[in-house]
């Protein structure tokens, strides 16, 4: 029988090759994202080792708040250094600044605030102390000489000797470019910039006055990292200290990084698993057809003595032979594709260096085991149904399907996805990881209903979606609409393998068309001043509060109120605090305030959004523990509860509170009024002028702010729509597969058509029309459960805000309409085929 | 042996002097060199119009291969076809595929209907296909003729193996073609059904003056025709004008000497 499976696959090698396509696209994405990330890890696990590099103790506060995003810690009084130099066994010690900065780029754009392309901004440390060595000029002296490092300063043409603008905790400054310095053994971090400056400089612009962020120690020959370790721990006994050898700090932050590049790998993983479940359908369907077709042969089989095992086995097998291969080409051109990715990666400045991509034993395994599986657990049914083939089947003439609406079918679909909607909508009020699971179950549970109900709604949806071919393209259009219903299994599968894709970027559509109108709709109810001034800074840097000042001189200026926020620790977990100026934000911005008043909120007072009052069960007078990470646990008292959900927290406190218990005061968002007596034309003149000094500030009225809030979603969604490409194209790769499996199946039929005077161009139209058919039931079902699935969530995400859903009528008519196309491109080949019928063979008696 | 329904002969109506269909020196070869094999080996011969002509022979004398070069379905290796005027071998195949439509009707031996279409959507799909209306007192006339009345809505699979082979002639005939080509339009039946298929053909000549060439290689078959024409090795070898079952037999034996 082993021989047999052999000859099946070879017999039908080219429909093997397409049903394999599925799971090759799918497997190669996977591990495209495993390589990339394993890369990406050990490139990190990497600079965080040279970072340490020689270092045998690292000294610095412990973490207070461990936010959200970010950690919030405070710093080491400068003092400590000389206490640590003091220590026996210490060689040397400098304290280390690492803070928030933004460089003006060569084009004038200023870089980054956070993550990619972003400024790290620190202290040129002496040598044995640094990672940086200098590969050019000398180091930077006083308070106007800065360091770039040297892939930086390459990329912005930029040569000793230039005047380089470095925004930091004061505002912009012009440095003279005094030298160029490599990482380690690297030119530069990947998809971050590094400037150095004197210690005093980089403290009063990075950091703090007075004080470092870490303090970095090398030890004395002989002397081991944790004897010292253990020393200037207690030698700093009582300061609350965390010291650590350098070899643990290392291993801190590579955790931490892999958690971070944790969350990167599992959103990438998640397009490859939804990739991998159309091409189930796809594997699923192909089995079906291609077993059907050869089920005279399996009867043969049968009829001559072999064992319903023995077909089984034999059919099984024929499915491993394809998984095996699948998920090697898979695995293969997973790794190809993460080379093309790198370099891809590499041409917008996130070079990755050093070394070749990392397939560890983890990933291959994975991909050939995750490939095997998802093609053995799509074709088993079909091989379970074709080994019961009767060997009287052999004797007969091949039957066309005759799908009779069974009752089991609707009951055990309709089952499903009441079922899964029951879960999803489970899942819409439930939190945290347990809504994700309920949330991905149901949709999954639905699917998997509306996939048993497929059949069933395929012959009458194709029947009206039908008359638009027999309108445009007469017989040829009624012929591509009864060949779509005449098997309505095989429609319904092809097309639900679509049906996941479009119904994922639907909702995707929907979701984000919804958010967007809600923050639109906040902004319209809460923004009641002229302008906002953006830093586009949100957990970490922004304006030096000077800005405000400057613009609160201005004539043209009525009112200024300045945002700020902190990560803090509130009841357990942390949270983002914002500061206001209570007294004048009222002018600027709606709060929404339906309980006490904001101009209530002063020194020691709080204000809290209400559904975080009722979570807590607080009230007006009550009194709130907030964690701040400069002044510990203090006591607030709660004077206002506001509903306005446009500012992204729970917290407000006044600038005086933030002030007293924070110690860098960056603005991010600064509200401005103007004098209304001055036209908006000159107001807008005069900001702008004022704003001038400052590159990372970007002036905007209520129009531009509302498109730059939306802006960010519609970059996520282009992202969403690239990542969800694959998953698509793996449905039209399964709709031209079944075409092409039914086009010969009905090569008979086609040789008829032809002798009786059907054109080759008819035959063609008759087959996109088909295609196009399957396409729009695809299409239709998705956006049902785009629709549905939107609702929910929606739903779901009143709380935060979103409030009405939109179904956005044009992106969802685009979809449709790109899918039809998609329809007729994935056509091209089985049309032609189909068209170059032989009409002699096919009409040729047995 | 079969009694011949139609007993009483009419008189065969008036045939015009230009054939409805001829072939001249049709040449096909299938294969080169010494493999190469001469399924039709010079053919010279007409269809008269309004007649009911047979092409019998032996397996491999090459009367389907004649069928198909005449119907349009097959090209020569030298050689001309015509179609009342037109000469097939210098047709493209969009105006091979048109004349097929247009002009000629097809009855095969199996496989004759689309299973998607209804018997009436089978019978006017040329048309359809053309984008023209069937002419319905004609339309009627054939589907009387053939006796399909009350299955017209039934789709083939709804079928007996007779009833899809009256479709299959109610369509060639449905287009009023110049020429009916029926390619062994019983070998799939019983004797009575495929008795009935042939009075069938024949009426259409006799009644509705339609042209007919059939190939079978079923001497009873042939006894309906008017003509019976006798292929070996590609060529011609015999005629035989109102034939009977004993007369085309009789012939057929003396092929083999």
């Amino acid at each position: 029988m082993f021989r047999l499976t052999l000859k099946g696959l070879w017999a039908h090698k080219l429909r093997f090759a397409l049903t394999g396509l599925a799971v090759v696209l799918g497997v190669a994405f996977m591990a495209g994202t495993r390589v990339l990330t394993d890369t990406m890890s050990r490139t990190f696990d990497g600079l965080f080792t040279t970072a340490n590099d020689g270092i045998d103790v690292v000294v610095q506060q412990p973490v207070a708040v461990d936010g959200e995003f970010t950690e919030a810690r405070e710093r080491v009084p400068a003092a400590v250094v000389d206490d640590i130099r003091g220590v026996s066994g210490v060689s040397a010690a400098a304290g280390s600044v690492q803070g928030f900065s933004q460089l003006v780029l060569a084009d004038g754009e200023v870089g980054a605030v956070e993550g990619f392309g972003a400024t790290i901004g620190t202290n040129w440390l002496p040598e044995g102390l640094s990672p940086l060595q200098l590969a050019s000029g000398r180091a930077p002296i006083g308070t106007r000489e800065v360091v770039v490092d040297a892939a930086t300063a390459a990329d912005q043409g930029w040569v000793i000797g230039d005047t380089v603008t470095v925004l930091g905790k004061s505002g912009p400054r012009d440095f003279s470019l005094v030298g160029t310095a490599r990482y380690g053994d690297v030119d530069g971090l990947p998809g971050a910039s590094l400037v150095a400056v004197e210690d005093a400089t980089a403290q009063e612009m990075f950091g703090e006055p007075g004080a470092y962020d870490s303090v970095v120690v090398t030890a004395a020959p002989g002397i081991a990292s944790d004897t010292l370790a253990e020393r200037i721990g207690t030698s700093l006994h009582g300061g609350g200290y965390e010291v650590l050898t350098g070899a643990q700090d290392t291993a801190d932050k590579q955790a931490q990084m892999k958690e971070d590049l944790q969350f990167f790998n599992a959103f990438l993983m998640t397009f490859a698993y939804i990739a991998l479940f159309v091409g189930m359908f796809i594997i699923y369907n192909t089995f079906s057809i291609v077993l059907a077709q050869r089920a005279k042969d399996l009867a043969m089989l049968r009829a001559i003595g072999a064992s319903r095992r023995q077909v089984l086995r034999s059919v099984i097998g024929e499915a491993i032979g394809v998984g095996v291969v699948a998920a090697a080409v898979g695995l293969g051109l997973g790794v190809a594709m993460s080379f093309a990715l790198k370099a891809l990666l590499g041409g917008v400045g996130l070079d990755i260096p050093g070394g070749g991509m990392v397939v560890s034993t983890a990933t291959i395994v994975t991909s050939l085991v995750v490939g095997l599986a998802v093609t053995l657990v799509s074709a088993i049914a079909p091989a379970w149904r074709a080994s019961r083939v009767a060997p009287m089947a052999a004797l007969r003439d091949s039957a066309v399907e005759r799908t009779t609406t069974s009752v089991r079918r609707v009951l055990v679909g309709v089952g499903l996805t009441a079922a899964g909607g029951v879960t999803f909508a489970a899942g819409t009020v439930a939190s945290g990881t347990e809504a994700v699971q309920l949330l991905g179950l149901g949709a999954l549970t639905a699917i998997l209903g509306l996939f048993v109900l497929g059949p069933v709604v395929a012959r009458p949806v194709i029947r009206i979606l039908g008359f638009p071919a027999r309108r445009i393209s007469g017989t040829a259009g009624r012929l591509a609409r009864e060949n779509a219903r005449r098997n309505p299994k095989r429609t319904a599968a092809t097309a639900s393998a679509l049906m996941v894709g479009v119904g994922l970027v639907g909702f995707i559509t929907i979701l984000a068309s919804s958010t967007k109108a809600s923050i639109a709709d906040a902004v319209d109810r809460s923004f009641r001043g002229d302008f906002v001034v953006d830093s586009g800074a949100w957990e970490e840097g922004g304006f030096s509060p000077a800005l405000a000042e400057e613009l609160r001189a201005l004539p043209e200026v009525a009112s200024v109120a300045p945002l700020r926020s902190t990560p803090v620790g509130v009841d357990g977990g942390s949270t983002t605090l914002l500061a206001l100026d209570t007294t004048a934000i009222d002018r600027h911005f709606d709060l929404d305030v339906s309980s006490g008043a904001i101009t209530d909120v002063h020194d020691g007072g709080i204000a809290v959004r209400r559904d975080e009052a009722e979570d807590l069960g607080l009230a007006v007078g009550d009194t709130v523990t907030m964690t701040f990470a400069r002044t510990g646990d203090v006591d607030l008292t709660v004077d206002a509860i506001f509903d306005e959900r446009l500012v992204d927290s729970d917290w407000i406190v006044d600038l005086g509170t933030f002030e007293t218990n924070v110690t860098d005061q960056y603005d991010r968002w600064v509200f401005v009024d103007t004098v209304d007596t001055v036209d908006a034309a000159t107001a807008n003149a005069a900001l702008e002028a004022a704003l001038g000094a400052w590159p990372n500030a970007e002036l905007q009225d209520q129009a531009s702010f509302k498109e730059s809030i939306t802006a960010e979603i519609d970059q996520l969604l282009n992202l969403i729509y690239g990542l969800l490409a694959l998953a698509v194209v793996i449905a039209l790769i399964g709709i031209a597969n079944t075409l092409a499996l039914s086009v010969h199946e009905r090569r008979r039929e086609l040789g008829l058509l032809r002798a009786i005077g059907m054109s080759r161009r008819q035959v063609r139209t008759s087959v996109r029309w088909e295609a196009v058919m399957i396409s729009l039931l695809g299409t239709v079902l998705g956006g049902i459960v785009a629709v549905l699935g939107a609702w929910g969530i929606v739903h779901a995400l009143q709380e935060e805000g979103i409030g009405t859903m939109i179904v956005p009528a044009a992106p969802l008519v685009t979809i449709g309409v790109l899918a039809g196309m998609a329809g007729v491109v994935a056509a091209t080949g089985p049309a032609r085929r189909a068209a170059r019928a032989d009409v002699l063979q096919a009409i040729a008696a047995e | 042996m079969l009694t011949d329904p139609l007993a009483t002969r009419l008189p065969a109506p008036t045939v015009t002097a230009a054939p409805a269909a001829r072939a001249v020196d049709a040449v096909k070869i299938y294969g080169r060199g010494d493999s190469a094999v001469h399924a039709l080996d010079g053919i010279t011969v007409d269809f008269g119009r309004g007649r009911f002509t047979a092409i019998m022979g032996p397996s491999g004398s090459g009367k389907s291969t004649l069928l198909h070069a005449v119907a349009g379905l097959d090209q020569l290796t030298s050689g001309r076809v015509f179609v009342g005027d037109t000469d097939l071998t210098t047709l493209s195949d969009k105006h091979l595929t048109r004349l097929r439509r247009d002009r000629i009707g097809f009855v095969f031996q199996a496989f004759n209907l689309v299973p998607t279409l209804t018997a009436r959507e089978n019978i006017t799909l040329p048309m359809a296909l053309a984008g023209r209306k069937p002419d319905k007192a004609w339309l009627r006339q054939v589907i009387d003729t053939v006796g399909l009345g009350t299955r017209l809505n039934h789709r083939p699979s709804e079928l007996s193996g007779g009833q899809q082979q009256r479709v299959a002639v109610a369509r060639a005939l449905a287009g009023r073609p110049a020429i009916v080509f029926a390619d062994e339009p019983t070998g799939n039946l019983d004797s009575r059904t495929g008795a009935e298929i042939l009075s069938f053909l024949r009426m259409a000549v006799r009644e509705l003056g339609q042209t007919v060439v059939m190939v079978t290689h079923d001497p009873v078959a042939a006894s309906y025709s008017d003509r019976v024409v006798l292929l070996a090795d590609g060529r011609i070898v015999d005629e035989i004008h109102a034939p009977s079952a004993e007369s085309v037999l009789d012939h057929m034996k003396h092929l083999g000497r």
